[in-house]
């Protein structure tokens, strides 16, 4: 009797050792990869760079599409193909961007767009609700986010003369949150610097600035007749300059600029 | 992985008893699910896929090898039950994320032509692992300069828990010189078309205080080794080399000590390559990351023996179970 009292004693007592065992007991080390991506390397950076060139000559492009309304907040849906059938994709860029026309530069009040007055256009993704320009693949797996991009961009000065087409110098506004670029597992930041921007042609002359640490990227659109745009990729390092070309109109590196 | 297959969604393979050696009632069914998820992936994706089973696995074998120091050197004595080992994972082994380097040819789905065709490029495989989320599939993405160009869904989880455990079956016998001989097995079991599951392990420990009498304390030092084979599908070994310590008191010993232990396990399966059409071979070989441990424990001694114990390692294992004997 008195054993099995014992037993009723100590076992309780057994049990809630072994549960502050598992308590206070030491965790395990992970033995599960979960690594870094590979290093960027040059051309991929300059493709990263070639990506956003692209997507900002998307951008600009819509200016002409607005329509007349004065203020953009509706979704831009473009879409390319890329390759023959039956090994096609087709990319998609959609986003929302918002439209701020101005009378008097960058401190002059609203004004409507087709104002003689307005002078002055800022082109910007929403920060709240946070909005990107994103790139999607339709390709086996519908809705694949490839990449997303935010823009703040000013067109100043902003022409657009009855009849003509509409123009502009466009640069980084220099407002936060900064212009980025995330595009599948890399990001980086980038600088548009006097790009001259004319309705319904390439942009450029100008340049693009886009860094992903080590790489510094410089893209320079040739003008507004020049489907591809140039680029320079540089490092942290002291080692030589490489060069690669971009085509505008799918945002991929080739060789010889596609006639 | 050099593929991307079609992936459909894995059977709910949730059946925990896959998940102990022991095996019983559902395991076959357990057994072939898992392997027909496995058969969607290639060898890097199953390799991370699985990890915290087999490193669980190779550590759950060698774990709860004694529950007292004690034996003694000529009263002959025999003991027969069943113990529970469970390693409790790190969160982060619920998921994994890689890299694979690849060449952009028709191996994984680029055909000449292809603007990329010959190119060099990186695979990014992540998602749960066999213990992550039962909801959620993997992914296969093929990067090429960073950019993702072609992205497949893989497989989800099996049983979502950080809890591996294994049931194991043992007897010993022990007062013959001062040596004491265990075994651990569980009788063969057809696994369906994986083939047998085979479950034994052999060791031998010794009573240090048949040498020195004067020792304030049980002191054992041991050696054993178990295999675990599903089939030609999943062959793992393990052994360790232990000392062990023990104190009793009236009812209760209070035991601890220290290994020094290993583990392997190689996986063998034909992967279902949706480019080819036909069934490709693999295999790996993974070894154990616990290369040590320490472990403190207690026994209630009431004719039966129920223990509790906490190992500390690479990986923390704890262990439970009940011993009959005399």
């Amino acid at each position: 009797m008195k054993r099995m009292t014992n037993l009723w004693l100590v076992l309780p007592l057994l049990l809630a050792f072994g549960g502050i065992l598992t308590q206070v007991g030491c965790s395990s080390d992970s033995t599960t990869p979960n690594d870094n991506p590979p290093a960027l390397t040059s051309q991929g950076a300059a493709q990263q760079a070639g990506q956003l060139a692209y997507l900002l000559d998307t951008v600009l492009g819509i200016i002409g599409d607005v329509g007349a309304k004065d203020v953009y907040t509706e979704p831009v849906n473009y879409s390319y193909t890329i390759g023959t059938p039956p090994d096609e994709v087709t990319y998609y860029v959609n986003g929302a961007v918002m439209m701020d026309y101005r009378c008097g530069g960058v401190a002059g009040d609203p004004c409507p767009r087709d104002s003689t007055e307005t002078n002055f256009l800022r082109i910007y993704t929403a920060v709240d609700p946070p909005q990107n320009i994103s790139l999607y693949q339709d390709d086996i797996d519908p809705g694949n986010l490839l990449g997303y991009v935010t823009f703040n961009v000013d067109v100043d000065p902003y022409n657009h003369p009855s009849g003509s087409p509409k123009s502009g110098t466009v640069n980084t506004n220099g407002l936060d949150p900064t212009d980025f670029l995330n595009y599948g597992i890399y990001n980086g930041t980038f600088e548009v610097i006097d790009v001259q921007w004319r309705e319904g042609s390439y942009p450029g002359p100008g340049t693009l600035e886009y860094t992903a640490p080590p790489y510094f990227v410089v893209v320079t659109f040739v003008g507004p007749a020049e489907r591809c745009a140039n680029m320079v990729v540089t490092t942290d390092e002291e080692t030589e300059p490489e060069t690669y070309i971009v085509d505008l109109d799918t945002g991929l590196l080739v060789e010889t600029c596609p006639e | 992985m050099k593929r991307f297959p079609k992936v459909t969604k894995p059977c709910c393979v949730g059946v925990i008893a896959l998940l102990s050696v022991c095996l019983v009632g559902s395991g076959p069914v357990a057994a072939e699910s898992l392997l027909e998820s496995l058969q969607q992936v290639g060898p890097e994706y199953a390799n991370a896929y699985l990890s915290p089973l087999i490193q669980s696995w190779g550590v759950n074998q060698v774990t709860a090898l004694y529950t007292t120091a004690a034996i003694g050197k000529s009263k002959l004595t025999w003991e027969i039950g069943l113990k529970v080992a469970a390693t409790h994972i790190s969160e982060d082994d619920q998921s994994f994320r890689t890299f694979v380097p690849v060449t952009l040819d028709e191996g994984v789905g680029i055909p000449p032509g292809d603007p990329n065709y010959g190119r060099e490029g990186f695979l990014e495989l992540a998602g749960p692992t066999v213990m992550g989320d039962t909801d959620t599939d993997g992914t296969a993405t093929l990067y090429v300069d960073g950019v993702p160009i072609r992205r497949e869904s893989t497989i989800s989880g099996v049983v979502n828990t950080r809890w591996v455990p294994m049931v194991i079956p043992e007897a010993s016998i022990g007062g013959i010189a001062g040596f004491k001989g265990m075994i651990r097995f569980f009788p063969s079991v057809k696994l369906g078309d994986l083939g047998k599951l085979k479950y034994f392990g052999f060791g031998i420990q010794y009573g240090v205080n048949n040498l020195i009498p004067t020792l304030p304390i049980d002191v054992l030092v041991g050696y054993f080794r178990q295999s675990l084979d599903l089939g030609s599908f999943y062959e793992s070994d393990a052994s360790s080399f232990h000392l062990g310590l023990s104190k009793r008191t009236t009812m209760v010993t209070i035991y601890g000590g220290g290994a020094l232990e290993s583990s392997n396990t190689k996986v063998k399966y034909n992967f279902d390559d949706p480019i080819s059409g036909t069934p490709v071979p693999i295999s790996f070989e993974v070894d154990g990351v616990q290369d040590y441990r320490l472990t403190i424990g207690a026994t209630l001694e009431m004719g039966v023996r129920i223990n509790v114990e906490a190992n500390a390692g690479k990986l923390a294992v704890y262990s439970a179970g009940v011993m009959f004997g005399f």
